[in-house]
């Protein structure tokens, strides 16, 4: 179900670097759009039809209050559509505006939740633990911290539920009360847990000398192949970028690079490299099913 | 020995980062370090600098001989300027300001104006009647063309040729308008793009941007000034009520005021 995530780490982690660094800074619409389309559909593979649909019902208002307050505050553009009271003008270009930066933060939210599925912690470590040791393992800690924090939470709930003191009964005050016998406990929790991984790290000689880690991770062809393309695909994005076909200007007036062929090509070329983790998966799809009826 | 080169060499990157963004950020003495701090020490200095930088830029300029003119009448109006009176303390507190003698300016930063000149009065305290009263207005940017080449590529097409934005005509207002009622009305009409900003410290409108040419957009120190009668006013444009008759020009300067003959700096 999730080809991808069996590739080695180094290209898991260039793909979604190259994809996410892409659709920070391309604002062309055609750019917004492949991204949102690419992003949303991965969403969907990797994590099924309910979390996008989470996902989504957060994102839409977003986008439409993004737009809505870009144009309150910001009144820069040629098209004057109408007036606020206060007397500044309400432009089209900044609504525009307004819904491209929106969508972009939804492209990259999207993106970063595709990131988080595939790129585990171990990988993260694997990838990173050499040149930086102590702010990999940091990360790894803080990642993992969050759902054991969760986790507990629901654990302690549950214990004062059955004590009598339920957070989600009686009137304000008492449930602000059992709230804070549950954080009090929560912080006591963490702050021990603090404590006693401080310690067994030492005993276990932690900063003694230097850390090896364990990993199963190895580069065959399938990860060169994946790895090239990543990279001449991007190589191919930025020189376009650098040309400058795939400009787009919302101030003063709303203006895209002219469409011509390499255009095309660049926007053909970023709609391959959103669209590979899919198409790797449908590719893998195929060749199971294709093994499968020669039995 | 290895660790310690590596921190040199980061501290280093971090100055050198450091200084760059201080010099390109516009913190840097003039525009972009193009020309000189020296400017604010007086006439004669800054006449000899606004040559020189003027020549630097002349390849780039637009219209030579038109800015030439133009920088010798900016050097005439800035003698005249320099000439004009100071605020004069016992003029403003006759005439109704409300100045603090600790600080020596009133209730919203603004410095006694010199003798002759309007006291300003706070919008919220002014009384507008039905009674039409005739202005004129104008509003230019005609320093732009002779910095181009400070000027962000995509606004160049919003820069008229000549610089005028609106022309010099006579504009009816009612008795006890600001100048910053004036241009909101005036601008509206005319479908110019226009944009301000409320300050409360100053109770006034500032105007970011006409005709999308908005403040910084021309280096550093650029901005819209607004001149009443030929005096640029110490105070913001929605504190000055107008007179009957009295000629409102809003200008676009590139290097705060001084290229225009109105430094308040």
């Amino acid at each position: 179900m999730n080809e991808f995530k069996t590739y080695h780490p180094l290209v898991n982690f260039i793909y979604f670097l190259s994809v996410i660094g892409f659709s920070m800074f391309f604002m062309h619409p055609v750019c917004l759009g492949i991204s949102f389309l690419c992003s949303a559909l991965y969403c969907f593979v990797l994590k099924g039809a309910k979390s996008l649909k989470t996902s989504i019902f957060c994102i839409v208002p977003m986008i439409l209050t993004a737009a809505f307050i870009n144009a309150a505050f910001n009144h820069e553009g040629v098209t004057v559509l109408r007036y606020f009271p206060n007397g500044n003008p309400l432009t089209l270009e900044s609504v525009l505006y307004g819904f491209g930066a929106a969508v972009m933060i939804a492209d990259v939210i999207l993106w970063f939740s595709c990131f988080n599925e595939v790129m585990t912690s171990d990988k993260f470590v694997y990838l990173f633990g050499r040149i930086m040791p102590s702010l990999s393992l940091i990360l790894s800690m803080t990642l993992r911290f969050v759902p054991r924090f969760k986790q507990q939470l629901k654990a302690v709930a549950q214990a004062q539920r059955g004590m009598g003191k339920d957070i989600s009964k009686g009137n304000i005050i008492s449930r602000a009360k059992s709230g804070l016998t549950i954080l009090s406990a929560m912080v006591t929790w963490a702050l021990e847990g603090s404590l006693d991984t401080a310690d067994s790290m030492k005993a276990r000689g932690y900063g003694t000398g230097r850390r090896t880690a364990f990993s199963i991770f190895s580069f065959d062809k399938r990860d060169g192949l994946a790895l090239g393309t990543v990279i001449i695909l991007s190589v191919y994005i930025m020189a376009g970028k650098a040309g400058g076909c795939i400009n787009f200007r919302y101030f003063p007036s709303v203006k895209g690079a002219a469409a011509s062929v390499w255009s095309i090509s660049v926007f053909a070329a970023y709609f391959l490299l959103c669209l590979m983790p899919v198409l790797i998966e449908l590719w893998e799809v195929r060749k199971w099913n294709a093994l499968k009826s020669k039995i | 020995m290895g660790k310690n080169r590596n921190r040199v060499f980061l501290g280093i990157i971090i100055i050198a980062v450091l200084a760059a963004a201080y010099w390109w950020g516009g913190n840097a003495p003039g525009l972009k370090g193009k020309s000189s701090i020296e400017l604010n020490e007086g006439s004669a200095v800054s006449v000899e600098l606004d040559e020189e930088s003027e020549s630097q830029f002349a390849d780039i300029s637009t219209e030579n001989t038109e800015s030439g003119e133009k920088s010798e009448e900016t050097d005439e109006a800035e003698k005249i300027d320099d000439t004009s009176e100071k605020g004069s303390m016992e003029y403003s507190l006759e005439n109704g300001m409300d100045i603090d003698p600790s600080t020596g300016v009133d209730e919203y930063k603004t410095e006694p104006v010199p003798e002759g000149k309007p006291v300003p009065v706070d919008e919220q305290e002014a009384e507008i009647t039905e009674k039409e009263l005739t202005c004129t207005l104008s509003v230019r940017c005609d320093t732009i063309l002779s910095n181009m080449d400070w000027l962000d590529e995509e606004k160049w097409e919003l820069v008229p040729e000549d610089g005028v934005i609106f022309a010099k005509q006579s504009v009816v207002f009612y008795e006890g308008e600001s100048v910053f009622n004036v241009l909101l009305r005036e601008m509206k009409k005319n479908k110019i793009h226009m944009e301000f900003e409320n300050t409360p410290m100053y109770n006034s409108a500032y105007i970011r941007g006409i005709g999308n040419l908005y403040e910084f957009d021309c280096g550093e120190g650029s901005g819209w000034m607004y001149k009443v009668n030929g005096w640029f006013p110490n105070y913001g444009c929605s504190r000055y009520q107008l007179e009957d008759g009295d000629e409102i020009e809003w200008v676009y300067t590139c290097d705060l005021g001084r290229d225009i003959g109105g430094s308040n700096y």
